[in-house]
């Protein structure tokens, strides 16, 4: 159970340090929205546990945040990705890609494949 | 390096108490209602947009708090709040509270003192530069002792060849040097070492010069002295210009050179020096070898610091394959000898054995007061978890994890603990200042000195001790109280307390009064014990004074030795508060050389063969006429020695009770022919045994001879008793004026009462005793107690079905029957407990125990007895409160 938490979380951050990359500065629910349209339902129902990802990469020094206007001129708090966040991203980014690489192979291995 | 960055982030927000609380509601709120009016586009009503956003977000209060969780470090913020928690119910029962901490401060107070006193005999290094180098060098005989010795050419040798050590000095210790100054005299410690001494152990003097390489060329040449501090403030009154100053050691002219940094006293832990000789010096004090050479000058111990790096270990490796135990160097040394290496902190190997058993014994006692403790507290928390059932299962109820309760209740008895600990060790200077005074000085007269001053390890011990006991009496009632059936609980409303650790309770308390049994037990045995010792067996040391002086020290030749002990013994008789004085050659103890004292072999002339050896050894003893009469020992047949039994009368002997019933089965020996060492004696009389009885060392045979037939007087040595009308310490310094009258070099020592003799040589079991009376007392307490809370706690609970059958008939008494039954149930199950333990347990006193056996069944009975009667006492309160229960009341109540 736990550990099925952490992997969503780790996946989370992953996906906000990718949506923040590739979209600049952004609010919350900037974000979510993002992510909904791309991931699906895995944030349809929770989108609240955004904040507590956000709060940890923030402390990590992945991102930093600031109050701005949205764009119907709300105050919202808009995360930015920081130097650190980029590298982070580039490496968690490379092992996410060695990881699918390897549980790919290994799905695609059959029986007579073995010696 | 991520989650450090994390860690300081999060350790900041809890130190600044920083929430993020208003940003993170200012933002959620942000994102609803941009979800809301996303929404509304889409075409739902206002309300319905609102809805569907809330659903979408999942629930409000679960971010927050893990967001709050992810912030902060809310471990410790739970901690702080359930240590003010516990503060604000330790207020709440005063008495409770009172009773807890007293009772674990007595436990670990006694603890962090015992253990005090095990830091400063064994743990402390000496206050030395890289005192962790120092490792001292013991040749350990065929006997297993540590004085087998080196001789001065064995230890050059060592020190030529060695790698393994920076610096290696000789060492002698001299623990009765005779000093004569200016303004007085004064018997002192001091040590013989190398002129590398000062550099080895890392000292420069405060006044003058060290030793150097000079002092360690010529034999006799330099008799020069370094001196403590202490001696230097109290018997030269701190002069600057005491560098040149002559002073007598032993009757040898010595110059100061120095003076020793203050708190400096040698090297050897517990042993204060004040005087520092040169090595070389060993000759001209009586220590050169017959043929006049430094060969077989016996060296104690060397004293060595160890190259930065080097281990023990591979000093005893290098020290053992170098030693050459040439026989053409030292023709008498002892055979077989081994070398010991050891670190210098700690004190003689010899007696560190004793001091091992003695601390181990101790930590054994002040441990089981604490395991008592622990389970009167135990007892008490689980009937207050019982009343506190419905506050648990409120705080279940509304969600609390039981890990989280657990964490409480356990938090408020290391609060208890805590608390206990700071009293404890407050306690514990107290109770550690008077065990060191057991350590002040030993029979011998010598004073000793340990460092048992405050150090971070008796606080680490102390604290690690806190803890572990709060989690010792703790842990079981926070599990117990926690686990329960909460909406049986609440719809009960808290009728079955009860039915709650009802046996764990009763177990507690039968362990409870079986240890204080235990312990009682011991106490007794051991106030008996030295109660007996201090009456003396067979010998009486009340109005004795005893001391010893040692001519030879002062080259004394035997015709002087004869004039200095006839003319000394005339005029302290001569004195009006003198009854009677007697004397007997030195060396050991006037009653107790049982150990290490002289020996002879016995033999019944005609009967030799059938003895093994052609005879049996014996303790021997050279004693003065009128020596029983002086001690009041009873002579059980014939007459004690007389001024008759000269060089030129018939040889005579006495035996003791033990001796003659050895050789003549019924013990009838009076003018019979012995065999001592081959020479015919005659035994004119039979004493009572002198030595105390215990179960390991049986009363010896035991053989006095004529100290006027005997060689005695070659040796000089020669130990005083004393009778005095009224008090012997007033006596002493007349005695002393005395001596001196006739010459004041010669030194004098161990000059106390004899019951003061007694006292310090039977040291460890008085010491017992009175950690066994402190302990023995509180766990008596505490056993009451814990009996008396659990009955009164009974019959709260109870009232209601005390109520229901006095409704139906059942009277006063059958109530009081109940009660009382119930406690003494408890009562016996632990008393029998504690006796089938106490048979087993106080067999490890059993070297203690003098005079009494281990199995007393006097004292078993009589702590039974006791026992019974206080568990009656306990009893009777709760019983009285039990029959005055109104049935109507106790029926409404609840």
């Amino acid at each position: 159970m736990g550990q099925k938490k952490d992997v969503q979380q780790g996946t989370l951050a992953l996906m906000v340090l990718k949506t923040l990359d590739v979209l600049g500065p952004l609010h919350g629910y900037g974000i979510a929205r993002r992510i909904e349209q791309i991931s699906g339902d895995l944030l349809s129902v929770n989108q609240g546990t955004l904040y507590p990802v956000l709060l940890r990469l923030e402390q990590e020094g992945a991102v930093e945040s600031d109050w701005g206007p949205s764009e119907n001129n709300r105050r919202a708090r808009f995360y930015r990705l920081t130097k650190v966040g980029h590298k982070l991203l580039d490496a968690e980014k490379r092992d996410w890609e060695q990881t699918a690489a390897i549980i790919a192979r290994f799905f695609e291995v059959k029986a007579e494949d073995l010696p | 390096m991520r989650a450090l960055r994390r860690w300081a982030a999060r350790i900041g927000n809890f130190v600044a108490n920083r929430r993020g609380d208003e940003r993170l509601r200012e933002e959620m709120e942000a994102h609803l209602a941009m979800q809301a009016e996303e929404n509304e586009r889409a075409g739902m009503s206002a309300e319905e947009a609102r809805r569907q956003a809330r659903l979408k977000f999942g629930a409000v209060e679960a971010v927050r708090e893990q967001s709050h969780a992810e912030e902060g470090l809310p471990v410790l913020e739970y901690l702080a709040q359930d240590v003010r928690y516990a503060l604000r119910q330790m207020r709440k029962s005063p008495g409770f509270t009172g009773v807890a901490v007293v009772t674990l401060a007595l436990g670990i107070g006694a603890n962090a003192a015992t253990f005090g006193l095990i830091d400063a005999l064994f743990l402390k290094p000496l206050p030395l530069p890289h005192a962790e180098q120092l490792v001292r060098i013991y040749a350990r005989g065929p006997a297993g002792h540590y004085g087998a010795g080196f001789s001065l050419a064995e230890f050059e040798g060592l020190r030529k060849r060695t790698t393994s050590f920076s610096g290696l000095s000789a060492e002698v210790h001299f623990s009765q040097l005779n000093l004569v100054t200016r303004d007085g005299s004064a018997e002192v410690s001091g040590a013989f070492v190398s002129g590398n001494y000062f550099e080895v152990v890392g000292i420069d003097p405060r006044v003058g010069r060290a030793f150097g390489p000079e002092e360690d060329t010529e034999p006799n040449r330099n008799a020069v002295a370094v001196i403590s501090d202490a001696l230097w403030r109290a018997h030269f009154h701190s002069d600057a210009d005491v560098v040149g100053r002559q002073v007598q050691i032993n009757g040898v002219g010595f110059t100061v050179i120095g003076v020793a940094p203050p708190g400096f006293h040698g090297d050897l832990a517990g042993s204060p020096d004040a005087v520092w000789i040169p090595a070389m010096m060993l000759g001209g004090t009586g220590y050169a070898c017959r043929d006049g050479s430094y060969n077989c000058a016996l060296i104690d111990a060397i004293l060595g610091r160890l190259r930065p790096g080097n281990s023990v270990r591979q000093a005893q490796a290098e020290v053992s394959s170098d030693m050459v135990w040439s026989a053409t160097d030292w023709p008498e040394r002892p055979s077989r000898r081994q070398v010991a290496v050891f670190p210098a902190g700690a004190a003689w190997p010899g007696s560190q054995a004793n001091d091992r058993a003695q601390m181990r014994l101790l930590m054994a006692v002040t441990g089981t007061l604490l395991l008592i403790a622990c389970a009167n507290l135990a007892g008490l928390l689980l009937a207050r978890g019982a009343v506190r059932k419905r506050e648990i299962a409120i705080r279940l109820a509304i969600g609390a994890r039981r890990a989280r309760v657990v964490q409480q209740l356990l938090t408020e008895s290391l609060v208890l603990s805590a608390a206990g600990g700071v009293l404890g060790v407050g306690m514990s200077f107290v109770l550690r200042n008077l065990l060191s005074r057991f350590y002040a000085s030993d029979s011998e007269g010598f004073h000793h000195l340990y460092d048992v001053s405050f150090d971070w390890r008796v606080l680490l011990y102390a604290v690690v001790l806190t803890l572990i006991t709060g989690v010792c009496f703790g842990l079981v009632p926070a599990l117990r109280t926690s686990r329960q059936d909460v909406y049986g609980e609440l719809k009960q409303g808290g009728q079955t307390a009860e039915a709650m650790g009802g046996w764990l309770r009763h177990g507690l308390v039968i362990g409870q009064v079986a240890l204080s049994v235990v312990l009682v037990i011991s106490t007794a045995l051991l106030i008996r014990s030295s109660s007996e010792l201090q009456r003396g067996t067979n010998f009486d040391p009340a109005h004795v004074v005893v001391l010893r002086m040692r001519p030879e020290l002062v080259q004394y030749k035997p015709q002087q030795v004869e004039f200095l002990v006839r003319e000394s013994t005339r005029r302290i008789a001569a004195d009006p508060r003198v009854q009677s004085v007697a004397f007997m050659q030195g060396g050991e103890g006037l009653v107790w050389n049982w150990q290490n004292g002289r020996h002879a072999q016995v033999a019944i002339p005609g009967a030799e063969r059938a003895l093994p050896h052609a005879g049996l050894t014996v303790l021997k003893q050279d004693i003065s006429p009128g020596f029983f009469h002086t001690l009041r020992t009873p002579l059980l047949a014939g007459r004690e020695f007389d001024e008759h039994d000269r060089k030129d009368a018939p040889l005579v002997a006495i035996a003791n009770e033990a001796l003659a019933m050895r050789l003549w089965s019924n013990g009838n020996a009076v003018g019979r022919a012995l065999l001592v060492n081959g020479k015919p004696y005659q035994i004119v009389g039979i004493a009572a045994n002198l030595q105390p009885a215990n179960p390991l060392y049986g009363p010896e045979p035991h053989l006095y001879l004529s100290y006027w037939q005997s060689n005695a007087i070659r040796e000089g040595d020669v130990r005083l008793a004393i009778r005095v009308a009224g008090d012997p310490v007033t006596a002493i310094a007349v005695i002393r004026g005395v001596i001196r009258s006739i010459d004041s070099a010669v030194p004098i020592g161990e000059d106390m009462p004899m019951s003061e003799q007694v006292r310090l040589e039977y040291m460890p079991v008085h010491l017992a005793r009175s950690v066994m009376s402190y302990c023995g007392s509180v766990a008596f307490c505490l056993g009451a107690m814990g009996l008396y809370s659990l009955l009164a706690f009974t019959v709260r609970t109870r009232t209601r079905e005390i109520g229901i059958r006095m409704a139906l008939g059942a009277r006063r008494e059958d109530v009081v029957r109940m009660i009382v039954r119930q406690g003494l149930r408890l009562t016996l199950a632990g008393v029998l407990t504690g006796l089938v333990a106490a048979r087993l347990l106080t067999n490890i006193e059993a070297s203690l125990l003098y005079g009494v056996r281990a199995s007393d069944p006097v004292i078993y009975s009589a702590v039974a007895v006791l026992l019974f009667v206080t568990a009656l006492a306990a009893c009777i309160l709760p019983a009285r409160r039990a029959a005055a229960v109104d049935p109507m009341q106790a029926l409404r109540w609840e």
